[in-house]
């Protein structure tokens, strides 16, 4: 039921958040920036990992995250990899162990040791038409800051990651829906930064809001109806239900805009416009 | 579609059998003054199990049809016994070969394989579960048939099992000894439980009634080691008690007789109503029935049975009531389902009122989480704990099991094909509320 644009365009704004782990599948979108870079993506949810207590479960978790993005910038034609990450376990409530790159924190490399999030429902249940989720968590792990890479200083820092973040779907018609998130993040970090003697702290606190369209073009319909006979008139009655299998979707408008207030770890920009196009196949 | 006359004929057959029964059946008087059902004849004796099983078998013989070949190629592993664990255990691998067939044959090709097993207690229970993972997953109308309809064959299956289960612990309970394998009765209280004292302190408005209110809460579920049958000393008190006994069996034979005059579903509430009549207004009795003995599917046949077997403590009326106890589980669900109405403000799913009090509906299919609770509300505010704490406790028990079982829902949602991420966490949403409404519920009956 998912679409990986908008989940592409949580994960390109906060890096640390959980909204990105409510989709599995796969996924390629095409990014432009007001800051003058244009990026592609590519993104695929894994079942790799065998379930720890096979006792309880006979399988594997689909929880293995690989995903990455080429940006390049409009002025100098260089390419590079802006982004890209293998993490064992990305669920919505649950990250483990994961390698990244993020040039939106000025990570060249980065392990997000352990991220843990609460979901709260705002609105919605199994047969709702939309829903809405609060996220509170926080993640910790270890970054190498590079100035090359939009840092303000190189070293190697610590880090913790507290979010909060309301993310949430509503369907339009049977095919199309939009999704919707907005979120913000303090990301901060101490280490050794730039040389400098003893230890240096950095901090920044991107706030981002998302806005997606998907439209389904999968051939078979989404939902059916579901007869229920009422026992008192005899008369039928139709709810609905979701049909088994993955989805085709394409993303036609996706749009994030992302304020920073402050920023002492990055050279980013302090507001950024990105609008993107993509497809997904996807639950 | 050519199935559905079938369908109907075994839902016919099992109507019948239900109303007419077994031998004891008595015709039952204006429905619309049904203070106490007809009795059915119990399940207590090898003779009586011997005929409810010759009427279960014929049904499924003739649901099946012609004898077909086995759809599925691993025949032994089929008919092999189907543990509790297995009921997860095994989805990954069941699964892949189950979605082979044609769903819409599905039903009859797992009454032809039943019947090819000779109706072993894995085929009946491993078929029961394939059923109900349908169900959970809201799948079961794929087969071409209502969820209800589809619920009266799983129901069937699963007293194929109960039935040849309990003919087993007689055999079991004629040959016992002094000696016996380590059981329940032996088993020490479950050391990963400990954690949840620790973990369950934080989200309660850490209070420290609220805290003594929930460990007693989690030692009143008293989790044993190696078992997943919870409620073990609760059990042995419904055991014990002839009243308690003595509600569940009328119970049962009132939720027979209802499948047998459907339109008695058609009163709202009209089954909470039916329990207070038939407990004589008792609603402590009736939560501790409900909300322990009848909430746990096979577990307490499963793993009390055997135990009380060993021990030479398996009278005929414990039999009988392991028997109908597990299958009100079954029984109140499938009757749930075809009780349940669509309503204005909730066109998409199908809401429940029929068991529950009358101020209470659902769209959450699991009343048994209401019941548990509303038992474990009771059991609290009798020994004193506040309203607000008995509510603090039970909505942070359920957040601890939702919050360790959604890491099975998400692979097993991957397994069947459906949404892994989102609905996991709004279906987990929903079950801590049907617990907390089921606590509050059970705190205010008896206070």
């Amino acid at each position: 039921m998912a679409v990986f644009a908008f989940t592409s365009l949580a994960t390109f704004a906060r890096r640390a958040g959980a909204a990105d782990a409510y989709y599995e599948g796969e996924a390629a979108t095409v990014s432009v920036r007001s800051d003058e870079r244009v990026q592609v993506g590519a993104k695929t949810d894994l079942g790799l990992v065998p379930f720890p207590d096979r006792d309880v479960w006979n399988g594997r978790m689909n929880a293995t995250r690989v995903e990455a993005t080429a940006g390049m910038s409009w002025k100098s034609g260089v390419v590079d990899l802006d982004q890209a990450r293998v993490q064992l376990i990305r669920w919505p409530h649950l990250h483990v162990l994961g390698v990244e790159r993020e040039r939106m924190l000025g990570t060249t490399f980065g392990i997000e040791a352990l991220a843990l999030y609460v979901p709260f429902r705002l609105a919605g249940t199994l047969a709702d038409q939309h829903w809405a989720l609060l996220t509170v968590g926080a993640s910790v792990g270890y970054r190498h800051l590079a100035e090359s890479f939009q840092a303000r200083a190189s070293g190697d820092v610590a880090f913790a990651t507290p979010s909060v973040e309301i993310v949430g779907q509503s369907s339009l018609d049977p095919r199309l829906s939009l999704r919707f998130s907005m979120g913000a993040s303090y990301v901060a970090a101490v280490g050794s930064l730039d040389g400098r003697r003893g230890v240096g702290t950095a901090h920044t606190a991107p706030v981002t809001v998302t806005m997606a369209l998907a439209y389904d073009v999968t051939a078979r319909p989404r939902l059916r109806s579901v007869r229920h006979t009422d026992v008192a008139t005899g008369e039928p009655r139709f709810v609905q239900a979701v049909n088994e299998g993955r989805r085709f979707r394409i993303m036609p408008v996706q749009l994030l805009s992302q304020i920073r207030p402050f920023d002492t770890l990055t050279t980013m920009t302090s507001s950024l416009l990105v609008a993107q196009v993509g497809a997904s196949y996807e639950y | 579609m050519s199935t559905e006359p079938r369908l109907f004929g075994l839902l016919c057959a099992v109507a019948f059998a239900a109303a007419s029964g077994v031998a004891q059946a008595e015709v039952p008087a204006a429905v619309t003054s049904l203070a106490r059902p007809p009795s059915y004849l119990p399940m207590d004796s090898a003779a009586n199990l011997q005929t409810r099983f010759t009427q279960l078998s014929s049904y499924v013989d003739s649901f099946a049809g012609a004898p077909a070949p086995f759809a599925l190629r691993d025949r032994e592993a089929y008919c092999a016994e189907f543990a509790v664990f297995d009921m997860l255990r095994k989805t990954d691998e069941l699964w892949p070969s189950v979605k082979q067939i044609p769903r819409t044959s599905l039903l009859q090709a797992m009454a032809n394989m039943i019947r090819a097993c000779g109706y072993s207690e894995g085929a009946t229970r491993r078929s029961g579960y394939l059923i109900d993972y349908l169900y959970w997953n809201r799948l079961a109308d794929t087969t071409g048939f209502e969820v209800a309809d589809v619920l009266v064959v799983r129901d069937t299956f699963y007293e194929l099992f109960f039935n040849r289960r309990a003919a087993r612990l007689l055999v079991e309970a004629e040959h016992a000894n002094d000696t016996h394998p380590l059981d329940i009765f032996d088993a020490a209280p479950m050391t990963r439980v400990r954690p949840f004292h620790a973990v369950g302190s934080l989200p309660l408005v850490v209070t420290p009634a609220a805290l003594r209110a929930f460990d007693q809460l989690v030692k009143t579920v008293d989790f044993r080691e190696g078992h997943l049958l919870p409620f073990r000393g609760a059990l042995m008190g419904v055991l014990r008690d002839d009243a308690d006994l003595a509600l569940l069996f009328a119970f049962y034979d009132y939720l027979l007789s209802l499948r047998a005059q459907p339109q008695l579903l058609a009163e709202r509430h009209g089954g909470w109503h039916a329990l207070l009549r038939l407990s004589n207004g008792d609603t402590p009795r009736v939560l501790r029935v409900l909300g322990v003995l009848s909430s746990l599917l096979y577990l307490p046949i499963d793993e009390l049975g055997p135990a009380l077997a060993a021990r030479k403590l398996l009278t005929p009326e414990r039999l009988r009531a392991l028997h109908a106890g597990g299958m009100v589980y079954y029984l109140v669900n499938e009757l749930d389902e075809r009780a349940g109405r669509v309503l204005p403000n909730t066109p998409h799913e199908v809401t429940f009122d029929f068991f529950y009090p009358d101020t209470y509906s659902s769209t959450n299919w699991k009343w048994y989480h209401y019941f548990n609770n509303a038992y474990l509300g009771c059991e609290l505010t009798r020994q004193g704990y506040a309203p607000l704490e008995v509510r603090a406790a039970a909505k942070t028990l359920a957040g601890i099991y939702e919050g360790i079982t959604i890491h099975l829902a998400i692979p097993s949602r991957k397994t069947i094909g459906l949404d892994t991420r989102v609905n996991p966490v709004l279906e987990a949403m929903d079950d801590i509320t049907i617990n907390e409404d089921g606590a509050v519920f059970g705190a205010e009956a008896c206070k």
